[in-house]
């Protein structure tokens, strides 16, 4: 079972847009944080979007984000209060969560939250954006869930909540056909940070 | 009262005469099938090693009460609320009080076979609460107020049209037939109730006792937000779902979703060890699991049945199955619609729910795709004798359960019998007195049977090894020709050949659920073959449905050691020629410049897919190709010889499909190892079918 080295390969991350690619995920690659700005401005103005939510974002990345939502109506969940949060992040157009680790080869991002706020950030929006860092790039599917296994197995209080995603909601009830975006998002943009 | 076996006949014959259900259930076990196996090659899964992997996890595990409890305390330590219910009744009846108590008059469900079984809607709606399936192939089905078709696509039956007509139905206007449409109109209305809900119902993937986790899958996301959004979550989860520890979770997770959709993983796999908090508020917010038993902890007792607690609900034993891809799964299941569906319905519906066992025409092929490797054939047979020792042995069965007596007679009493065989007045007497179909072309019989026919022919050096010649009934009976020149060449390869007097393998016994009989059989065959094979010899079969006997069945009905090296010496019949090939001088029999089509038999499939043979006949300047629908040609050996619906004409339904295929392919000659699949083509498409043996000049 591998562990991330915190050097980027670049083959790594190669391999990890493949994966997303396939899974009918955007891959986006920022190097610096004007980068990642530009990248959210980007994704944000494609969407059409007129209201975001962003949840679970450490404070570096909290900061960008809040300048690339200028001009768009936006809350933190951690700022909303229990009656409103639901409410508030369903009407959103895009949810910006950050993801833990991600498993290059499977395209499987890692989310680990201890409040469903969060959770729902990344589930009721119609675009969600996903920023990882390059540092958390595991290789594989098994090596993330190793991962999680220890975190569940680690600590006390209580534990969290974790969700591995691959590519957008999408379904195969209508004659076995595939089609995406059924009650969580339509589309998912992954923005990779390879500076943070 | 129309009887239970009067009723699935009756729904047989429904369903074959709706061809245009019947071709939408079959394309979609097709296109099942496509994805799966698209997966398998993309991913580059390793099918016998997961097989391995599955059963190194759950077997033995499955449903253990020690492992039940282990992970309830887990589950406490987190926080959460267990309750253990022993049958269905039980279960709902801690849901619905926990919903007085709750509030609650609106449930959002995310998909959960494990409600299904205990009738969990009707029951708590009755209560007074609403319950909404979330996820959309479940949400089809509960609005068009039927039951699921297919474990893993509940509406697999249901073409666009008809959803988008149930959808226009539901919400009072026009909905257009197109997917994308309907999805447009499914998420709004979905919505609301997901945000309003105050309890959500979700069933589980995987338990881990380990960390009092559960493990929820879905594509479309319905399972995340029915887990987070409303303040209580319950989950309800069948005991066998329980396993030790997290390691056992990642090869799970990629076994389940590579054999139910050819994906890698799961779009949203769920972890969840308890209720978080919403907006950081914890109020109202409550963690219940439900672990059911109803009937599970029984069946983990049955040696029988134990190994159906190890199915992770993949579906793709329904995606194979052929009679269920005609029929469908309201016809071929209860509540637990397929293959997997019928030992599954015995055990926690009762025997008397699970007289569609008799729609199993055991080819093996569910076991063949089965990521558990659930030897689901051989229960199903055990289930229909059950529910003959209560019903009754149907007149027809009993006359092909004793195809090795009427073979004796038969050839002993040819040409008249082969007279009686073709003349139609004596074909229309069988088929009003024994249920024999008189559409049916039926084997003709040989007076001089295969040993008196290899008396004073050259035994071979023994350079290449010793074999016993296996020939079943076809090889000795019906064409001992056959059974001469599948010698002949064996011993000019070099092998000293013997074949001494056995019975029949048996597998009608199996079909036809009289699994005493296929017993006594397979050890009375075993006592003669196992002291050769101590002795050296290996065992051949020119009908692959002998060999799966031998290598499949027999060590499961008489296990041991002698079995199981009998299993370990049986081979195919090319499968050895194979190993000669080289040196092997093969003088084709027939014009080499067209196509020759090929058609793998089932019981061959789980041997070496047909790859032997098809050498074979390229070797002798043959160009092979493979014709095949994937799944069977529907003859099944004696079951469409059978008249009626349960027989020839269920049989041709799942052949027609199979007929266009050749017909398609232009070939004019076919090779089929199997005696009872070229009848089936032969009748079907009306080309000559033979073994590939024929395609090369007698051994000299
Ligand atoms: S053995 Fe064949 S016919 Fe019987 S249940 Fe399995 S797939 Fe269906
Ligand atoms: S029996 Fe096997 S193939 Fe069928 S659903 Fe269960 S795991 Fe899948």
């Amino acid at each position: 079972m591998g562990e991330s080295t915190g050097q980027l390969s670049s083959s790594q991350s190669d391999v990890f847009f493949m994966a997303l690619r396939g899974l009918h995920t955007e891959p986006h690659l920022a190097s610096d944080a004007k980068q990642t700005v530009d990248a959210l401005k980007e994704i944000i103005g494609a969407s059409d979007a007129r209201s975001a939510v962003a949840a679970g974002l450490p404070p570096p990345a909290k900061l960008l984000v809040e300048s690339a939502l200028k001009g768009v109506k936006h809350s933190f969940v951690e700022d909303l209060k229990p009656a409103e949060a639901l409410e508030t992040i369903s009407k959103a157009d895009v949810g910006i969560t950050w993801v833990q680790y991600a498993a290059a080869a499977n395209g499987a991002l890692v989310e680990v939250v201890y409040d469903d706020a969060v959770k729902l950030s990344s589930c009721l929006p119609r675009v969600h954006v996903a920023l990882v860092s390059s540092q958390t790039l595991l290789p594989d599917l098994d090596a993330a869930i190793a991962r999680i296994g220890e975190t569940l197995k680690s600590g006390s209080g209580r534990k969290p909540v974790v969700s591995i995603i691959s590519g957008p909601s999408k379904t195969a009830d209508i004659e076995l056909r595939l089609i995406y975006g059924v009650h969580g998002p339509h589309t998912l943009h992954v923005l990779l940070m390879d500076w943070i | 009262m129309t009887t239970a076996r009067e009723k699935l006949n009756e729904d047989i014959e429904t369903a074959i005469a709706n061809r245009q259900a019947s071709d939408k259930m079959w394309r979609a076990m097709a296109r099942g099938r496509e994805n799966r196996m698209t997966g398998i090659e993309q991913f580059q899964v390793n099918v016998e090693e997961m097989k391995e992997a599955d059963r190194h996890v759950k077997v033995g595990v499955a449903g253990d009460p020690a492992l039940v409890e282990r992970f309830s305390e887990s589950v406490r330590k987190n926080g959460g609320q267990v309750y253990f219910a022993k049958t269905g009744d039980d279960a709902v009846r801690y849901v619905a009080e926990l919903a007085k108590r709750t509030g609650t008059n609106l449930i959002v469900k995310s998909k959960s076979l494990t409600t299904e079984e205990i009738e969990f809607n009707h029951h708590l709606e009755k209560e007074g609460v609403r319950c909404v399936e979330t996820d959309l192939g479940e949400l089809i089905v509960q609005l068009n107020h039927e039951k699921p078709v297919h474990l893993v696509a509940p509406a697999a039956h249901l073409s666009t049209e008809d959803i988008a007509g149930i959808f226009s139905r539901e919400l009072k206007k026009e909905i257009p037939a197109d997917p994308e449409a309907i999805l447009r109109e499914v998420r709004p209305y979905l919505r609301p109730l997901f945000l309003t809900a105050q309890m959500g119902v979700t069933g589980a993937n995987i338990g881990v006792a380990e960390t009092g986790t559960i493990i929820v899958e879905t594509n479309e996301g319905n399972g995340r937000l029915v887990a987070s959004a409303p303040k209580v979550h319950v989950v309800i989860i069948g005991m066998e779902k329980i396993v030790p520890s997290w390691d056992d979770v990642s090869g799970l997770v990629q076994a389940h979703a590579v054999s139910a959709t050819g994906q890698h993983q799961t779009v949203y796999v769920s972890i969840i060890s308890g209720h978080s908090p919403l907006a950081g508020s914890m109020e109202g917010r409550e963690f219940h699991v439900v672990i059911l038993d109803n009937g599970r902890s029984k069946m983990r007792e049955d040696p029988w049945f134990n190994d159906a607690l190890n199915c992770i609900r993949c579906g793709a034993c329904m995606n194979i199955c052929p009679t269920y891809g005609i029929v469908g799964g309201h016809v071929f299941g209860y509540l637990y619609p397929g293959p997997i569906g019928i030992p599954w319905t015995a055990g926690v519906h009762g025997l008397e729910n699970a007289t569609f066992a008799h729609l199993c025409i055991s080819c093996g092929l569910c076991k063949e795709i089965c990521p558990v490797d659930i030897d689901m054939p051989l229960m199903i047979s055990k289930v229909k004798e059950q529910e003959i020792a209560k019903n009754g042995q149907p007149r027809v069965n009993g006359f092909f359960t004793s195809s090795q007596r009427l073979a004796k007679l038969a050839s002993a009493t040819s040409p008249v019998s082969n007279w009686m065989i073709s003349n139609s007045a004596s074909r229309y007497l069988m088929e009003k007195t024994v249920g024999v179909d008189r559409r049916r072309t039926l084997p003709k019989f040989d007076r001089n049977r295969l040993r008196s026919r290899l008396e004073g022919a050259k035994q071979g050096s023994g350079e290449a090894g010793k074999l016993v010649f296996f020939p079943d009934i076809y090889a000795d009976y019906n064409d001992p020709e056959l059974g001469y020149r599948a010698v002949l060449l064996l011993r000019k390869l070099g092998y000293e050949v013997i074949v001494p007097e056995l019975q029949w393998a048996g597998m009608p016994y199996i079909s036809y659920g009289e699994v005493a009989k296929a017993t006594e059989t397979a050890v009375r065959n075993l006592k003669i073959l196992e002291p050769l094979v101590s002795s050296g010899y290996g065992v051949v079969s020119t009908e692959p449905t002998a060999v799966y006997m031998l290598r499949e069945i027999y060590p499961k009905l008489s296990p041991g050691k002698g079995s199981t090296q009998v299993a370990a010496a049986s081979a195919g019949y090319f499968a050895t020629v194979q190993k000669h090939l080289p040196k092997a001088v093969l003088k084709p029999a027939f014009p080499t410049d067209g196509p020759v089509g090929f058609h793998i038999p089932c019981h061959e499939r789980a041997l070496n897919v047909g790859v032997p043979a098809m050498a074979f006949l390229e070797g002798a300047g043959y160009k092979v190709e493979k014709v095949e629908t994937g799944t069977c040609c529907g003859m099944a050996g004696t079951f469409g010889m059978k008249h009626g619906a349960l027989g020839y004409d269920l049989s041709m339904a799942v052949g027609e499909r199979l007929f266009k295929l050749f017909d398609e392919s232009g070939t004019k000659l076919v090779a089929s190892e199997s005696s009872v699949c070229a009848m089936q083509i032969g009748d079907g498409t009306g080309l000559r079918v033979l073994h590939p043996l024929y395609f090369v000049e007698p051994p000299g």
